[in-house]
């Protein structure tokens, strides 16, 4: 793959015009004609991750001042609480079956449950993808086990959680059938579009139980958010989706930072009219020794060489230092670079 | 170090020896003062610390300030030292987020703080003196946003020598409906409005125009004609050489495009394209500038969102140069 250092983040690609049904200016509606309440798929959540040398699940999940359990009632960047669940795959380098994750799921809040806090104390990680489900307070949601984030299928070599929500799934859920290998389409048990989409990227490798590249991984995707654009233009769906996904088989790490139609929201009271307050869905990572408690008693990458990372819709900690906001549009890969030290790169997304 | 006690005795010296309110009347000085309390710190007194809530600007009068930044990995880098006459800490506070770094006094220093109440209190004011000490403070973020954009430029001159060549203007065409006031009211940049009646009388004469994803909608090196505001979608706003470029800003909805050029009324070096398919509302760069020292309410509520936008983008700016900074830490490498 071609390298290219100091690119335009964001050159001017994209030729194609997306169909809007409505005025540029005017309203919108917010139910499908299928008469679906699109307010389904609202769910803006909040994940973290890490890569690298083993800590301690507390260090990342409880105790730092803005550690995703508060983040399931107190994020620095969004408004919502996500009461929707809680969800976590960890490795550990050290325990049987390496390669298979230790996971945790959950479809209540975090922050009353003693048994995850007690395993946090207990477990040390070098991968983790863990995540709380952010959902509209209405009874149209659906909450419950098969909806918690990371999914993974079984046999499946990667787990994969997001922080976005894909407007009006619903118009478009079934169009992803011709997209995804039967074997996998069998799997999906939950209503979200995060398990579509998780299948959907699957099914763009040559094998999709098989251990991949973060390349290979990588490119699938990218394809897959292709395809979305495509089914999305098909269906005239033109308001803002971001698709903020992270993925990881505890040995490379992805994360996107990303939206379809950035920028276009509708015009009335709904939950995604009033997501134009704030700016591109967000996504910020931190580079360097483990993480964890500091001399000073703050909390951050250990100084030194960058043996680990950390990866999160919002920093862990109230202050953003040390941490870096990703670019729009773009994808982080975190890969085992030479003498244990985390390799990143940021590909462009069109 | 300490933290800084904010004295009610400080030793700074009159506002009026200050070039930031040089000029501005006596009496009209007095109403700016009572907005203003004086500080006084001593050597490694911490004035603020990054990722606090920025909560006031300090109007340096005497001594030494060093700004700190830290980096990934706790890597600690100074950003500036300030010093006599610079103001401290208006960004944060401007864009409404939290400090991106930590300023520690070197040399006693001392001079004036002004508290968000005190910012509210003098956009509210209609006075003379209150309305050109605002204009002053935003062309003050706009020239270190001016800074900061050469400052990104030269950095890619040095790697790729050849300019790029000029990108053709995207043809517009007018926006298919009128303007709804809901969607308007809801803008960031029309936060500080309270009806439309104001929001319409502030952008009068103008009118939306739309541009397709891909399309230039402001070309490099020439002398601006317009602020652009973004009322749906998106610009990717850059610095380019032939081989190279960088995003400094992706403007989405109630953002502006093109302060640098259309305010100070000097070409600039940004090229602006639709990310997404954009609604723009192009305002008469004149019209702007007469704002930023009108006395009506529509005019002073304009700027105040005008202010902080600039005030955004400088943060948005700052995001690459961070990244480089942070050597020799592994920066990521885009890859396509």
């Amino acid at each position: 793959m071609r390298q290219r250092p100091a690119e335009l983040l964001g050159a001017a690609t994209r030729a194609a015009v997306p169909s809007r049904p409505a005025s540029a200016l005017g309203g919108r509606s917010v139910r499908s004609p299928q008469g679906t309440s699109v307010a389904e798929g609202a769910r803006m959540c909040r994940f973290a991750a890490y890569l690298g040398e083993p800590v301690v699940l507390e260090d990342l999940l409880y105790q730092p001042d803005g550690a995703l359990v508060r983040q399931a009632v107190d994020a620095e960047l969004m408004s919502l609480l996500n009461l929707g669940g809680f969800g976590l795959a960890a490795w550990d380098r050290g325990s049987v079956d390496p390669e298979r994750p230790l996971t945790y799921r959950v479809p209540s809040i975090p922050n009353f449950d003693r048994n995850l806090r007690a395993l946090a104390r207990k477990v040390r990680v070098s991968a983790l993808v863990a995540h709380v489900r952010g959902v509209i307070y209405d009874s149209d949601e659906t909450v419950g086990l098969q909806n918690v984030h990371p999914f993974l299928f079984e046999g499946a070599s990667f787990a994969l959680a997001q922080n976005g929500d894909l407007y009006d799934f619903a118009r478009m859920r079934y169009d992803l059938l011709e997209h995804i290998d039967p074997r996998l389409v069998r799997l999906i048990e939950g209503t979200t579009d995060t398990e579509w989409v998780y299948a959907l990227v699957l099914s763009r490798l040559e094998d999709p139980f098989a251990r991949v590249s973060p390349e290979e991984a990588a490119r699938a995707v990218r394809d897959t958010l292709e395809i979305l654009r495509e089914l999305r233009r098909r269906r005239g769906i033109a308001t803002q989706s971001p698709v903020n996904l992270v993925l990881t088989d505890g040995s490379w790490m992805l994360a996107t930072r990303y939206a379809f139609d950035y920028g276009w929201y509708p015009d009335d009271e709904s939950f995604f009219a009033r997501e134009r307050e704030h700016d591109f869905t967000s996504l910020w990572y931190a580079l360097g020794g483990p993480f964890g408690r500091r001399t000073d008693g703050t909390y951050g990458m250990g100084a030194g060489r960058a043996s680990s990372a950390v990866v999160a819709s919002e920093p862990l900690t109230k202050s953003t230092a040390g941490w870096i906001e990703a670019p729009e549009y773009s994808m982080l890969v975190l890969e085992p670079g030479r003498d244990g030290s985390v390799a990143a790169e940021l590909w462009e997304l069109a | 170090m300490t933290e800084a006690a904010v004295t009610a005795e400080g030793g700074a010296g009159a506002l009026a020896d200050m070039p930031l309110f040089a000029g501005i009347a006596a009496g009209e000085l007095e109403r700016v003062e009572h907005f203003m309390a004086p500080f006084q710190a001593e050597p490694g007194d911490v004035l603020f610390r990054q990722g606090e809530e920025g909560d006031r600007i300090y109007v340096i009068d005497s001594g030494r300030v060093e700004l700190q930044v830290e980096h990934t990995g706790g890597e600690v880098v100074t950003l500036a030292i300030l010093g006599p006459k610079e103001l401290l800490g208006e960004l944060s506070l401007l864009a409404g987020a939290r400090r991106s770094g930590t300023a520690i006094v070197r040399e006693q220093a001392s001079g004036w703080v002004l508290h968000r109440s005190g910012l509210e209190m003098l956009r509210l004011d209609a006075g003379a003196g209150a309305v050109e000490l605002v204009a002053r403070m935003t062309e003050l973020v706009l020239a270190r946003l001016r800074a900061r954009y050469e400052t990104i430029s030269d950095e890619l001159a040095l790697h790729d020598a050849e300019p790029a060549p000029a990108p053709p203007r995207g043809a517009r065409t007018p926006a298919p409906s009128g303007l709804a006031p809901a969607y308007l009211a809801s803008l960031l940049c029309f936060s500080h409005f309270h009806d439309h009646e104001q929001i319409e009388a502030a952008i009068a004469g103008s009118e939306p125009v739309e541009l397709p994803a891909g399309a230039f909608a402001m070309a490099p090196d020439v002398v601006a004609g317009e602020l652009l505001l973004v009322l749906r979608g998106a610009l990717d706003v850059s610095i380019r050489r032939r081989h190279s470029a960088r995003r400094v800003r992706l403007a989405g909805p109630g953002r502006f495009v093109g302060h640098v050029g259309a305010l100070d009324g000097r070409p600039s070096p940004l090229v602006a394209h639709a990310r997404e398919h954009v609604v723009l509302l192009p305002l008469p760069s004149q019209r702007v500038r007469a704002m930023l020292r009108d006395p009506s309410a529509p005019a002073r509520r304009f700027s105040a969102g005008l202010a902080e936008d600039i005030a955004r983008a400088m943060r948005q700016a700052e995001r690459p140069i961070a990244r480089m900074a942070a050597e020799p830490m592994p920066m990521p490498v885009l890859r396509a």
